[in-house]
């Protein structure tokens, strides 16, 4: 049995009398994780344990099956770090800040030049390599910042914010370039992001950290899987009693939608409610529906749930 | 241009295992060298050591005995006085000849933006997430600063030592056996302190021009506080808060030449122990200030 690329054991993290992590404990057995959690969360703490740079009061870390407090050099050489703040070497090309990079991990220079070359290559600033960094637009440092993460080939990526200040196009772009590596190559992805769309896209699995507490560690497909099978519809205004009274009629649970003719129906747990029976019951009534979909939760339902505690199931 | 296929690969080819500071200290040598004032001072010292090679040469060549014959006229004009020979106290005036003109502006240029830049560019924040840790950071700039800085000095001043020695009298080495060692301490200490106060000094400016600005004011204004702290209360060791008179009794010291200096100079100088303690004083200063903006301004996440 392989061991989880990431393993937390009662991690605490304490800064003199504040804590910052209290207690987490999960495990990443690998793929692509997203780390969501409000400012404060302590997502920073988590990633410097990781990285070995803050020594925890108490629990354990554990990285590649390994105590991320021994030797944590030798696996940060594992580790690329992509951070949400703008960070390049001063007075050096892209590429040989680049190179510079590879070479601090282990590189031979001239593997570490030609890496850098092909990295920067992969994320399409081939062509502004020789220029200095500080020189770069938003969008170009956001993929130069991805190349410096991954010239030493590590094994897992830990990305901060990595579409932040990129407009829609060069988000898909970072999206594709971030997906390709990661499915493609089998490199496992921590991804920290106040954008749950960019996370629901890249990752299949989510931790949600509030207050230095661990709120939920759920695989991506349960945190948004329909919400008990429930049915989203919507019916014209006239005839929003009419359809009331047929669905209480079947037995079936209403719940207020987005609007004043939109209604959630369920029928009690674990029990779906199928569109066949939607239109059956609109038949039945001589009803007209509108629109009949799967009331599934997006993960900014779920992630706002953990903060908050569970929501009301619909109907109830 | 070769062609390059824009997709990802995975690295299989070996990996080094030279120590994480190696990397910073050849980036750093690049960055330093990459300034063409740094290539110009080095250029003017190996042309000041060539030169006075040179001179020597042409010396030994025209008048085979002119050390004899610079001996006889001195104590011909100034009986019972000193004379000139070539001893350490000659090597001290040469040393001097490197380190005022040649090593105080090199540390200038060499090392104004060196931490500066990486906390302007957050390059921190890449370093430390890695292998780097802020004591190799330090480690690998001040070795390859220090380095430098004895490579464009102490190299020339050992080439005219060897020259000298090679094409001496006999038994002029015996005189001159501990040279080397004293000039090498000299400059190599001197170089430490230079370097950090550069380091610790654009830590705090963060900028190239306001890290200029601070070394010139530092030494203008130690100069003037140690004669206005001497005029006050005559004690000579209020000099040691000038960093110029600091150098320049240490390579004294270093040379042996302590004695003289006190008995040649109108002005009486800092007691050497003093001036040790002041420079091993401001090494420790200046590695805390460094070690404490390391810590501070190298936060990942």
């Amino acid at each position: 049995m392989t061991s989880p690329v990431l393993e937390l054991d009662g991690l605490i993290v304490r800064y003199g009398s504040f804590t910052a992590l209290r207690g987490v404990s999960a495990q990443f057995p690998g793929g692509a994780l997203g780390l969501l959690g409000p400012n404060g969360a302590g997502k920073s703490s988590m990633l410097r344990s990781i990285l070995g740079l803050v020594q925890p009061a108490a629990g354990k870390v554990r990285l590649f099956g390994q105590d991320a407090s021994k030797d944590p050099a030798a696996l940060r050489r594992r580790v690329g770090y992509m951070p949400e703040r703008d960070t390049w070497v001063g007075g050096m090309s892209a590429v040989r800040g680049l190179a510079h990079l590879a070479e601090i991990c282990g590189f031979y220079p001239d593997d570490a030049m030609l890496r850098a070359h092909d990295v920067l290559h992969f994320v399409g600033l081939g062509e502004e390599r020789y220029r200095e960094v500080h020189t770069f637009s938003t969008g170009m440092r956001q993929r130069f910042k991805l190349a410096a993460s991954l010239v030493h080939d590590p094994d897992l990526l830990f990305l901060d914010e990595p579409t932040n200040g990129l407009d829609p196009r060069g988000r898909t772009r970072m999206l594709n370039l971030i997906e390709r590596v990661c499915h493609e190559h089998g490199i496992h992805l921590i991804l920290a992001s106040h954008l749950l769309p960019d996370v629901e896209r890249l990752c299949d699995q989510v931790w949600v950290l509030d207050q230095g507490e661990m709120k939920k560690s759920e695989r991506m497909e349960t945190l948004t899987a329909a919400a008990r099978g429930a049915k989203r519809v919507r019916v014209e205004r006239n005839q929003v009693a009419a359809f009331r009274a047929a669905a209480d009629a079947a037995g079936l649970l209403l719940a207020p939608g987005r609007s004043d003719t939109e209604f959630v129906l369920t029928r009690g747990e674990e029990q779906d409610v199928s569109s066949a029976e939607v239109f059956r019951i609109a038949a039945q009534a001589d009803l007209r529906l509108l629109s009949v979909q799967a009331a599934a939760r997006s993960l900014e339902d779920a992630f706002l749930e953990a903060l908050t505690g569970p929501t009301p199931a619909p109907g109830n | 241009m070769a062609f390059r296929a824009a997709e990802y690969d995975r690295f299989t080819g070996p990996r080094r295992k030279a120590p994480v500071w190696w990397p910073l200290f050849t980036a750093t040598i690049r960055r330093g060298w990459g300034s063409k004032w740094v290539r110009r001072i080095t250029f003017a010292s190996m042309m000041m050591a060539l030169t006075v090679t040179t001179l020597f040469y042409f010396l030994y060549q025209v008048i085979p005995d002119w050390q004899a014959l610079l001996k006889q006229f001195g104590q011909a004009t100034n009986p019972g006085g000193e004379t000139f020979v070539i001893d350490s106290h000659a090597y001290l005036g040469l040393l001097r000849m490197f380190v005022y003109p040649v090593l105080l502006p090199l540390s200038l240029v060499f090392g104004y933006d060196l931490v500066a830049a990486d906390l302007r560019s957050n390059a921190f924040e890449s370093y430390f997430s890695r292998s780097i840790t802020p004591l190799t950071y330090l480690v690998g700039r001040t070795f390859a600063f220090v380095s430098f800085l004895m490579l464009v000095t102490y190299a020339p001043v050992l080439w005219i030592w060897t020259f000298d020695v090679s094409i001496g009298p006999d038994g002029h080495f015996s005189e001159v056996a501990a040279v080397p060692l004293g000039m090498g301490a000299a400059l190599l200490v001197t170089s430490i302190m230079l370097a950090l106060m550069m380091q610790a000094i654009t830590a705090v400016t963060r900028s190239g021009i306001w890290t200029n600005l601070v070394f010139v004011v530092v030494f203008l204004f130690s100069a003037m506080l140690g004669g206005i702290l001497y005029g006050l209360t005559q004690n000579p060791n209020w000099f040691a808060v000038n960093p110029l008179h600091c150098i320049h009794v240490f390579c004294s010291l270093c040379m042996g030449t302590t004695e003289r200096l006190n008995r040649r100079h109108m002005d009486p100088t800092a007691d050497p122990s003093v001036v040790a303690t002041v420079m091993i004083g401001t090494i420790v200063v200046c590695l805390v200030i460094l070690w404490r903006s390391l810590r501070r301004r190298g936060v990942v996440g």
